[in-house]
């Protein structure tokens, strides 16, 4: 589908919500519930958390249904919300009180998605090891490199579209996703040798 | 043109061409790229990183998170109306109390000043009096007198002597 017709529709539905259509609600929340909580997961590093905040992006979106006029991407909004909201949990510091961490081992999910036809136990373990130094790199971006970076890579967002969720400019957009992949490089370089 | 990688200047069309993404110079990057050392080097370095971010996996959505959404939506929703009432017990019906108290007092002291006199009540004895003629208190003031000194008469004179 077109990315216009694809905006077109998400601001259709959401002008729906607002004229108390509940399943345009529920198709929304369908599209886009696993992109927001997969950026949330990224970005927080903690699924229990991505999903408490991902819940709060969609209240507030419901929430704000009365007064949404479609004036940009609804998707731009969307992460604008989840974005606001991880930078303040990460801000806030929540992660280290008695949050269960990726820092202590993979969860279920991850276990899960280790394939059983695995060719031996130490290419698994290696994938692992390489995975979490991935997300120890990732963490230690500054929060608004790590959010660029995130949008960048994993929701294919255009540089325009990540200053309007950043709220700052393209060419600071530019800037941000330059430094972050270097750190990224020089942080991750070893897997390359 | 200038080395993205040294001048740092272009480098986010260098970056786009190095993760596949077509761009308006992606010609011109390619020429300068196969003759840059480094830039091959930038290039090789992040899309061995690009491939090592897909690591990254997110893991599968709880099931029920549509239904703890709705469950809050509900929850909240239900709590509007109770939201609603507390917000006017207390931003409006604190100052209204007050209000309504400080009128009452007004109300009574106005009464207190003008008392109501309904029609259909008998006039004021005073009033009514006005209406009696004084030659008539006179004369009564008079007949009582008489009435008063009237027995006496009567027993000086014997019926005899009548």
């Amino acid at each position: 589908m077109p990315v216009a017709a694809t905006v077109e529709r998400d601001a259709e539905l959401m002008l729906r919500v607002r004229d108390g259509c509940q399943e345009s609600f529920g198709l929304l929340l369908d599209k886009h519930r696993g992109p927001v909580i997969h950026f949330l997961y990224r970005m927080v590093q903690n699924q229990a958390v991505a999903e408490e905040l991902a819940q709060e992006v969609f209240l507030r979106v419901y929430r704000s249904r009365s007064t949404y006029e479609p004036t940009a991407k609804f998707t731009t909004w969307l992460f604008r919300i989840a974005t606001h909201l991880a930078l303040n949990w990460i801000r806030d510091g929540k992660r280290e009180k008695g949050q269960e961490s990726l820092d202590e081992g993979p969860t279920e999910g991850l276990v899960r998605q280790v394939p059983d036809t695995a060719p031996n136990v130490e290419h698994v373990l290696l994938t692992e090891v390489k995975r979490e130094e991935i997300r120890r790199a990732i963490r230690a971006l500054p929060e608004k490199q790590r959010a660029a970076v995130l949008m960048h890579k994993y929701h294919e967002m255009e540089y325009a579209q990540i200053a309007k969720v950043l709220g700052c400019s393209e060419s600071a957009v530019k800037s941000l996703l330059f430094r972050a992949y270097e750190s990224l490089r020089s942080r991750l370089a070893h897997f390359a040798r | 043109m200038k080395c993205p990688v040294e001048s740092k200047e272009n480098v986010d069309l260098l970056l786009d061409f190095c993760l596949g993404k077509p761009g308006a110079a992606a010609a011109k990057l390619a020429r300068h790229v196969e003759a840059c050392p480094a830039c091959q080097e930038f290039c090789a370095s992040c899309s061995a990183l690009w491939s090592d971010l897909d690591l990254l996996e997110a893991p599968p959505v709880s099931p029920d998170f549509n239904r703890r959404l709705y469950e809050r939506i509900e929850a909240e929703e239900s709590g509007v109306w109770r939201k609603f009432l507390s917000l006017f017990r207390l931003r409006w019906m604190r100052p209204a109390t007050a209000v309504a108290a400080a009128g009452m007092l007004v109300v009574f002291g106005v009464l207190l000043q003008s008392p109501f006199v309904p029609e259909n009540l008998p006039r004021p004895l005073m009033e009514a009096k006005s209406d009696i003629d004084i030659e008539q208190i006179e004369e009564t003031l008079e007949d009582l007198e008489m009435l008063r000194t009237l027995p006496v008469v009567i027993s000086t004179e014997s019926p005899a002597s009548l």
